[in-house]
């Protein structure tokens, strides 16, 4: 995984309307490094062939 | 105080049809136990004592009459207070909908209301939900009845419900699971509930956290109480377009306490594993009494559970910016800041990423599924850790250094993941009196043998029996650093 700057981080909230300060974003970026780490883990799966979950098994129709 | 509040559902609903008892009676023995200890306790947010004691008139009444008489008819429970109550404020434990007074009741309200229930009041949370300790800086946080000395959490989100229901508070309580959330607090407040099958129960009039992960269910001392309160609340609904047309069972005929010939998976790999050597011993003690009376009990293991943390992340945090998008850009200041941090890491999961998660979902639901089509029931611990103290961040397990919210909800979220039925029960004490919990997962949609199976060691054991030693002399809670809404 890429290291997280800061910038980068700034740059994202920016990006989506969120004004956060130097020293909001710097609190996250830990946790931030964590949770992507999390996400990298994902990698390990076999995904190739599978659909994401958006959809539900739930019959259709009224009782 | 009136030992009533410690009568189950199931006994009130007998005593009540049987006119040996009035709805008013029990509604005020628990009103007078609300205003002895809840200034302690903080499980309530508000408390609506000259509604429940009109619906407890009104109750009386209909007894009187010879009217019939639904399901739960009398019975005083409390609401989780992110679910919407016609004319009553619902804050979701937050500044921001401090003042929101709903114009119609959430489906689950609206239907156990229609089964009898009475509404005593709402319920403390972590704020939006969003949060496994069951902390509130707005309103104070609940404290764990199973320690009067300590101001311990009470586990979360639904803190409220499960120290409503583990004090004699309510006789049931309702609660909703994002990453655990019925299910943490009923382990370390030792009290039983389940989270139904994603789609089993509505989630109309419910604050969402994360819509794809949302369940709600009921939270009582047995799992009786809970059968009684899901087969009121479960069901297809109009309003709620993910809830599934399937009929309803009658749960509680389906409790015959037999488990002879059930399969049962043990989940060691990563679930009991990373429990502490009490937790562990309980679970597998737990194992060996459904063992005893005939169940086939078998180690499993869950490979994808590893992964199950990123796509919980992924999925949780994105979905609940979604939600929070508007104010948190209008009024980031009103949130908690754990609250408002954790709500923030949403704006760093890509779609890509947030795509993943749910292709991984598909993979971990499908994985459950293949467990479950040769076994009944999986089993593991609810949490590997017991109650914490309040603002305590990390724990020692087996000389390991682990974050509490981490290790909440590290055992939990595969089952929000793959939305399978979970029952959580208590499954023994530490040493100390704080209670541990089991989860017991089933087939989607079969509620009734993830409940039979928690009712059947429930007729073995007397964990759910027990009464926390919290009464009026327990120490008031520790004002909060940002003062009480409210």
């Amino acid at each position: 995984m890429e290291p997280v700057s800061l910038q980068a981080l700034k740059r994202i909230a920016g990006l989506l309307g969120y004004d956060w300060t130097e020293e909001e974003i710097e609190r996250l970026l830990p946790l931030v490094e964590k949770h992507l780490a999390a996400l990298d883990q994902l990698d390990a799966l076999p995904l190739d062939d599978v659909e994401p979950a958006v959809g539900w098994r739930i019959p259709s129709g009224t009782p | 105080m009136s030992d009533l509040v410690w009568k189950s559902i199931a006994d009130l609903t007998r005593l009540i049809v049987a006119r040996e008892i009035s709805p008013v009676e029990v509604v005020q023995a628990y009103l007078e136990r609300i205003e002895s200890l809840d200034g302690k306790l903080r499980a309530f947010i508000t408390v609506c004592r000259d509604e429940a004691l009109g619906a407890a008139k009104a109750g009386e009444s209909a007894v009187r009459r010879g009217e019939a008489l639904g399901s739960l008819h009398g019975i005083p429970i409390a609401l989780k207070d992110l679910c919407a109550t016609k004319g009553v404020r619902t804050t979701a434990g937050s500044k921001i909908l401090s003042d929101w007074v709903p114009e119609e009741d959430a489906t689950v309200v609206a239907r156990l209301r229609a089964a009898g229930a009475i509404v005593l009041g709402k319920l403390n949370m972590h704020e939006f939900a969003y949060g496994p300790e069951g902390l509130n800086i707005h309103f104070g946080s609940a404290w764990n009845p199973w320690d009067a000395q300590t101001h311990r959490i009470a586990g979360g989100s639904s803190s409220g419900s499960g120290v409503a229901v583990a004090a004699g508070l309510a006789a049931g309580a309702l609660g909703s699971d994002t990453g655990g959330s019925i299910r943490i607090p009923a382990a370390l407040c030792g009290v039983s509930g389940i989270k139904p099958t994603y789609g089993r129960v509505s989630r109309a009039g419910v604050v969402p956290v994360a819509w794809s992960m949302d369940h709600v269910g009921p939270m009582g001392r047995t799992a009786m109480d809970a059968a009684l309160m899901l087969g009121a609340m479960a069901g297809f609904d109009g309003r709620d377009p993910t809830t599934s047309a399937l009929p309803v069972p009658a749960y509680t005929a389906r409790l015959t306490g037999e488990v002879r010939g059930l399969r049962v998976g043990l989940l060691r790999a990563f679930f009991l594993e990373s429990a502490g050597l009490v937790v562990r011993q309980a679970v597998e003690q737990a194992a060996k009494q459904l063992e005893r009376q005939g169940a086939r009990v078998e180690e499993v293991e869950l490979e994808s559970a590893g992964q199950v943390a990123g796509a919980a992340f992924a999925i949780s945090a994105s979905e609940a910016l979604a939600y929070h998008e508007k104010w948190m850009k209008t009024r980031p200041q009103d949130y908690a800041p754990d609250v408002r941090d954790r709500l923030r890491l949403g704006a760093f999961v890509s779609a890509t990423q947030y795509l993943k998660a749910q292709r991984a979902r598909q993979l971990i639901r499908r994985e459950v599924d293949a467990l479950l089509a040769d076994h009944d029931v999986l089993i593991a611990p609810s949490t590997p850790i017991v109650a914490t103290p309040v603002g305590q961040t990390e724990v020692m397990v087996e000389g390991d250094r682990r974050d509490v919210r981490a290790s909440l909800t590290r055992l939990t979220r595969a089952f929000n993941l793959s939305g399978h039925p979970v029952a959580a029960v208590p499954c023994g004490f530490t040493v100390a009196g704080l209670p541990m919990g089991m989860q017991i997962v089933g087939r989607a949609f079969d509620e009734a043998t993830v409940l039979r199976v928690a009712d059947a060691y429930q007729r073995m054991t007397d964990w759910h029996l027990r009464r926390p030693p919290m009464a009026s002399e327990a120490p008031a809670a520790p004002p909060t650093s940002q003062g009480v809404v409210g």
